[in-house]
């Protein structure tokens, strides 16, 4: 005989909450196209979209050339750095764990103040900085930071304990943004902005050029995840049960870190430093479907990344009207009193059933 | 005879960086379809002997063969279809049920999804019904006492479906009835299931009741293998964990810490009644069955669950409903001295 089991139950929330982010996120994609400076109507969009010349040409551009790449880059980032955060988390077994522990956002801005405030190239002074994040220069400086850092960690966690590695990477961050202040506080006014203006972070700057690079390595990263489903659930019980059920823990972990470091590292060079998603998300994900079966967990934490960072992306823009708000401020914004609220009732929950 | 499912041979353990040798030539064996605990005072191995046996730490020397195959400790995946664990460390706190749990134990079996088979399912199902934990499926892992989550996780090690179990100190942190629990669950398993368990545990109590074999190991890098009675009754036991004021009860088979007796009582009566006397006097100093005493101590059975003492104690005569009284009696005179 076989009991029936709870999976009925646990499984039942997880489905309905990916059901309800599939519904969700294309809806918000189209909206994201329709709001902005200038407003196009939800039939142009569709018309656009499914290859039809549209009332005008210039709404046409906007949509292909700018509103287009922006919500696919929103989408792809989003679901990248919430992933690598579920990752983080999950392996570090530290619910403050982000994409960034291991100072990727750090090795990352350290190219990019390397390039702004010392190399200042040629062609990028001054009015060039709202564009700035999408640069080559940029995105190559960053992605060599990062990488740079990356290859350290990686080198260290084949011989030190995952905790330890924690730490390292803890101080690796604190030496680069000394670095950091150090050509600060070297630099001219006007290349400390430019240098600002790529800390905001912005999903606004990506080329579909650019795109051809960015999203297969997003997706690959993404594949590799999905590999790692079931040993992230085995390392749930810990290292040692997970050891004892087979699993070779220092393999995964080091698959794990690459794949988080390219999804991770991908992002933060051509979108700049994204904080908050990555730490929110899974909190928030695993707080709605109340499992932490990375086989449900995954995909909710990829549509609910995409979704949130489409999302903060519209906020940011302040629909109808020219201005933007940096893009950091808003995933915080967003971010922070979903964070607290999860928290908060979590822990009044588990006080109540312990009484 | 069964064939051992895990034979040592010449097996040294220890830790090679630190340069510590703790046991040497040790010849182990692990039959199916018995129970056997490993003791010993606190530091001397029983976690690096553990540790040594599932592949963690490399042996110094010696060879370790499970199904009689030396090579085997070498393939992790083998290794988790051959014995599973139960650890005392415990479990990061997640939402994993008590059913999410215990199918972790498939892990071994499962393709890269982990999809749950009708065979893996039946498995699930006997691991569930042999810790007794039907009602707790649903259950979140941080909503468990301790004695619930210690059947979940010797569930869990059931559904990897090993002939060993490999149990690091499953009753530490239980109370009497759950540690009675755990050892019946435990011994039913190798009953009706032949499986072999090996576990650690401090607890004398649980060794001789329950166990067919018992590993000593002592301070002294002595190593003593054999039926719990037999190490008793050859004072390997005693032995092992000898202190200096500590004395061993033969006939009970527990641990005393060594008393200082500065009198003696003559105590006698109904039997029950003696040894719960002669036990509450010991704690306060006061030896028994001393015939050429002041002191005179004769227990009674008066109605069912009540017991009368008369004592007689330098010469003055007292009658007592409890031992309390008879304590209180006792020391009110003495302080005359």
């Amino acid at each position: 005989m076989v009991i029936s089991g709870p999976t009925k139950f646990s499984e039942g929330r997880p489905l309905i909450v990916v059901i309800g982010l599939l519904i969700a996120l294309p809806i918000l994609f189209l909206l994201s196209l329709t709001f902005g400076s200038v407003s196009i109507s939800i039939n142009e969009v569709f018309n656009v979209l499914i290859g039809n010349e549209a009332a005008s040409l210039i709404h046409e551009k906007i949509l292909l050339n700018l509103r287009l790449p922006r919500a696919i880059t929103a989408v792809l980032a989003g679901a990248a750095l919430s992933v690598t955060g579920l990752q983080m988390q999950t392996i570090f077994k530290n619910p403050l764990a982000d994409p960034f522990v291991l100072g990727v956002n750090s090795g990352a801005s350290l190219g990019v103040a390397i390039v702004i405030l010392a190399l200042n190239p040629a062609g990028m002074l001054l009015l060039s900085e709202l564009n700035l994040a999408g640069n080559y220069a940029i995105v190559f400086a960053s992605t060599i930071g990062a990488g740079c850092v990356l290859t350290l960690v990686m080198l260290l966690s084949l011989r030190i304990d995952l905790i330890t590695l924690l730490i390292i990477g803890l101080m690796i961050g604190y030496v680069t943004s000394a670095l950091v202040s150090v050509l600060m506080f070297f630099s001219l006014p006007e290349r400390l902005q430019s240098f600002f203006s790529w800390t905001f972070g912005s999903f606004g700057n990506v080329t579909w050029s650019q795109m051809q690079a960015m999203a297969p390595a997003i997706i690959m990263g993404l594949i590799m995840i999905l590999f790692s489903m079931r040993v992230m659930n085995a390392l749930l019980l810990g290292d040692s049960y997970a050891k004892s059920m087979g699993v070779n823990t220092q393999f995964w972990q080091f698959w794990i870190l690459i794949s988080a470091s390219l999804l991770a590292g991908t992002v933060t060079g051509f979108c700049g430093p994204i904080g908050f998603l990555g730490v929110a998300v899974p909190h928030l994900c695993r707080a709605l479907t109340q499992t932490s079966d990375h086989r449900w967990l995954l995909p909710t934490v990829i549509l609910m990344g995409s979704l949130i960072a489409l999302f903060a992306d519209f906020i940011a823009q302040i629909p109808g009207s020219h201005a933007i708000l940096p893009l950091n401020s808003v995933t915080a914004l967003i971010g922070a009193p979903v964070i607290i609220t999860v928290l908060y009732k979590q822990r009044s929950m588990k006080q109540t059933f312990a009484g | 005879m069964s064939s051992p499912l895990l034979q040592t041979n010449s097996l040294s353990i220890g830790y090679s960086e630190r340069k510590r040798f703790l046991y040497s030539d040790l010849n182990l064996s692990l039959k199916p379809g018995s129970l056997t605990c490993l003791m010993g005072p606190n530091g001397t191995g029983k976690s690096t002997l553990l540790k040594t046996l599932t592949g963690i730490i490399k042996p110094l020397s010696g060879e370790i063969s499970y199904k009689n195959n030396s090579k085997l400790i070498l393939n992790p995946k083998e290794c988790a279809k051959t014995f599973s664990i139960v650890l005392t460390e415990p479990i990061p706190t997640s939402f994993l049920n008590v059913y999410q749990i215990i199918s972790l134990g498939r892990f071994p079996y499962g393709n890269w999804f982990g999809q749950l088979k009708r065979e893996d399912k039946e498995v699930i199902d006997w691991a569930v019904k042999a810790v007794g934990v039907q009602d707790l499926l649903d259950r979140k892992i941080n909503r468990l006492s301790d004695g619930e989550r210690q059947r979940v996780l010797i569930g869990r090690a059931l559904a990897q479906k090993t002939p060993i179990v490999f149990l690091d100190e499953p009753t530490a942190f239980l109370d009497l009835p759950h540690r009675i629990e755990i050892i019946h669950i435990l011994r039913s398993l190798t009953r009706e299931s032949n499986l072999s368990i090996l576990l650690s545990t401090h607890d004398l109590d649980l060794v001789l009741n329950s166990a067919d074999e018992l590993w000593l190991l002592s301070e002294n890098q002595n190593f003593f293998t054999g039926s719990p009675e037999d190490l008793l009754l050859s004072s390997k036991l005693e032995e092992t964990f000898s202190r200096k004021d500590l004395s061993f009860d033969k006939l009970q088979g527990t641990f005393h810490s060594e008393r200082i007796l500065n009198r003696f009582a003559d105590l006698s009566g109904e039997p029950i009644g003696v040894q719960w006397t002669k036990n509450a006097l010991e704690k306060v100093g006061i030896g028994c069955n001393q015939k050429s005493s002041d002191l005179k101590i004769k227990v009674q059975q008066i109605a069912k669950n009540t017991y009368e003492w008369k004592v007689v104690f330098r010469k003055k005569r007292h009658k007592s409903n409890s031992i309390a009284d008879l304590l209180l009696f006792i020391n009110e005179l003495s302080l005359n001295d």
